[in-house]
């Protein structure tokens, strides 16, 4: 195909699109609607799924002993929970370690350090404590389950096993996954209707260039490329819409997404990955949108 | 040039558009086509331009059998052959100039070349003034001038025309059966499909009837007979 002939077909495709000019802003925005869902179902996946690998490691087990449970009592069950099956490491943090810490942490909060300090050395209110890390998460609740069973509660005043957490993040992220690919499904269903009909409308508003092109020897992709490219248009311009639209959004909000999911250093990277993952997610299911319509539209409405 | 062979055509079971033709029209050949409506003269052009496929026979134009032509090559034999038609199919949004230009830009030619031959072609059917003139500013009779230009463009080596005259008054009519003659002196082979008894006589060139699918009678310099 020459340049000029190129050239002509784009021109056709671009008057296709502005000859129904609300037709096109229809079908323009329910493509927009589309792919906005997409970017957002996008976005939440990858936040998700970003703050799942950070809180893993945040993960384990925190157990409290009783004051009446003796040192040397702590140390052999301390070996003993090291073998249980799953166990990756058991941390002691003894009383005085415990107090260190607790100060270390509220060192901004005079008031709570005032309070620890009415306490005297051997009167210390803070726990000593195991903190277990398993191997994989599964195994948190079987050791949970052991240090709850009677051999070793009357020792612990409390057991802390935040793993669950997990699981509440877990079925979010499927949810957003199942609850979005359903989502995705019906639009891009409709979509495929909306710019399938206003093709269509297209195709029979041109039927007379169309026959009169046939007969002075047009070649098939020279009828049908105007057609394909005004599908086209409508992907390309929502897709400039609907990223535009989640980049800004993104862009204004990542201060408080770094924050919120605790990303660190990780999320500038993150953020502005996410810019390009919006951009060709949407690029690729718009364009193809278009070209699947307008491809359906032809093979049914134009003889050539 | 152009060969028929025992060609058949069948739209039905009980409509037989054609039957048996054997049809020899030479290069550079007037061939007036007459019939009344539906003798199958229609059937016969669309046949030659691939628009219809034959069920049996073949159709030979410069030794390429039209019958079994690929689909994808049929654009390049259109590009051979001008069609003009009694309801003249021009493009209303456009002017004289870009609806002969409008042929021109879908095989691809470039628009210098377009601007050069346009006008030209124009001058040959008389409408080199009515170059910017949009359809409904013409007569009847310019109207098919310009789908004559528009069927010229692509400077083909046969002209099929299907009742040019059929909506137009007399005057206009001969005007037209002279310009096809002027085209044909050219060196252009040009079938003319009509019904006009007075027009045929008067061209005093080869007449093909058609009565009801098959050829009833072959003369040169013949008169309509029906």
């Amino acid at each position: 195909m020459s340049f000029t002939v190129f050239k002509r077909l784009v021109k056709s495709g671009v008057t296709n699109f502005f000859r129904n000019i609300w037709l096109s802003v229809a079908a323009t925005s329910v493509m927009t609607i589309t792919l906005f869902i997409i970017a957002t179902i996008l976005v939440l996946y990858t936040l998700t799924a970003v703050s799942l690998t950070n809180i893993k490691d945040k993960v384990g087990i925190t157990a409290y002993f009783n004051n009446t449970t003796s040192e040397t009592e702590i140390l052999t069950i301390k070996d003993e929970v090291a073998a249980l099956p799953g166990v990756k490491e058991v941390d002691y943090i003894p009383k005085d370690l415990a107090r260190d810490q607790f100060i270390a942490a509220h060192q901004d909060d005079p008031l709570l350090i005032e309070t620890l300090n009415e306490f005297s050395e051997s009167d210390n209110p803070l726990p000593a404590s195991f903190a277990i890390k398993a191997n994989d998460l599964p195994d948190y609740a079987g050791i949970a389950q052991v240090l709850n069973s009677d051999r070793y509660s009357p020792y612990f005043s409390k057991i802390r096993d935040n793993s669950t957490v997990i699981n509440k993040l877990n079925k979010i992220t499927s949810a957003i996954t199942q609850g979005g690919i359903g989502l995705t499904v019906v639009f891009v269903l409709v979509t495929i209707l909306v710019m399938f009909n206003t093709i269509r409308l297209t195709i029979y508003n041109r039927r007379e260039e169309v026959e009169i092109m046939r007969l002075v020897g047009a070649t098939n992709w020279y009828i049908r490329g105007p057609f394909i490219i005004e599908g086209i248009m409508y992907g390309l311009l929502a897709t400039i819409i609907a990223s535009g639209i989640m980049i800004l959004l993104l862009f204004l909000l990542s201060s408080r997404l770094e924050g919120f999911l605790s990303l660190q250093t990780a999320g500038s990277g993150l953020i502005n990955g996410l810019y390009w993952k919006v951009l060709v997610a949407d690029l690729i299911v718009g364009v193809g949108l278009g070209i699947i319509a307008s491809s359906i539209a032809i093979r049914r409405y134009l003889k050539v | 040039m152009i060969k028929f062979d025992s060609v058949t055509k069948k739209y039905n079971k009980d409509h037989q558009a054609l039957k048996d033709i054997n049809l020899d029209i030479h290069k550079g050949e007037f061939l007036s086509l007459v019939g009344q409506s539906g003798a199958g003269k229609s059937t016969l052009m669309k046949l030659i331009i691939g628009e219809e496929k034959p069920d049996a026979g073949r159709i030979l134009i410069d030794d390429i059998d039209v019958a079994r032509i690929r689909s994808i090559d049929i654009p390049f034999l259109r590009r051979k052959i001008g069609v003009v038609f009694q309801d003249i199919k021009l493009l209303p949004n456009r002017t004289a100039f870009e609806n002969v230009a409008f042929a021109m830009e879908v095989s691809g030619e470039r628009i210098n070349a377009i601007k050069r031959e346009v006008p030209k072609i124009l001058e040959t059917v008389g409408l080199e003034e009515k170059s910017k003139a949009f359809p409904d500013e013409m007569s009847g009779g310019e109207r098919q001038r310009v789908a004559i230009a528009r069927a010229l463009a692509h400077n083909p080596v046969l002209l099929l025309a299907d009742e040019p005259t059929g909506n137009l008054d007399s005057i206009n009519a001969w005007d037209i059966i002279q310009l096809l003659l002027k085209i044909n002196k050219g060196g252009t082979t040009v079938i003319l499909a009509t019904h006009a008894k007075d027009l045929v006589n008067s061209i005093k060139k080869r007449v093909v009837t058609i009565e009801k699918g098959e050829i009833v009678y072959d003369q040169e310099k013949g008169k309509y007979v029906l």
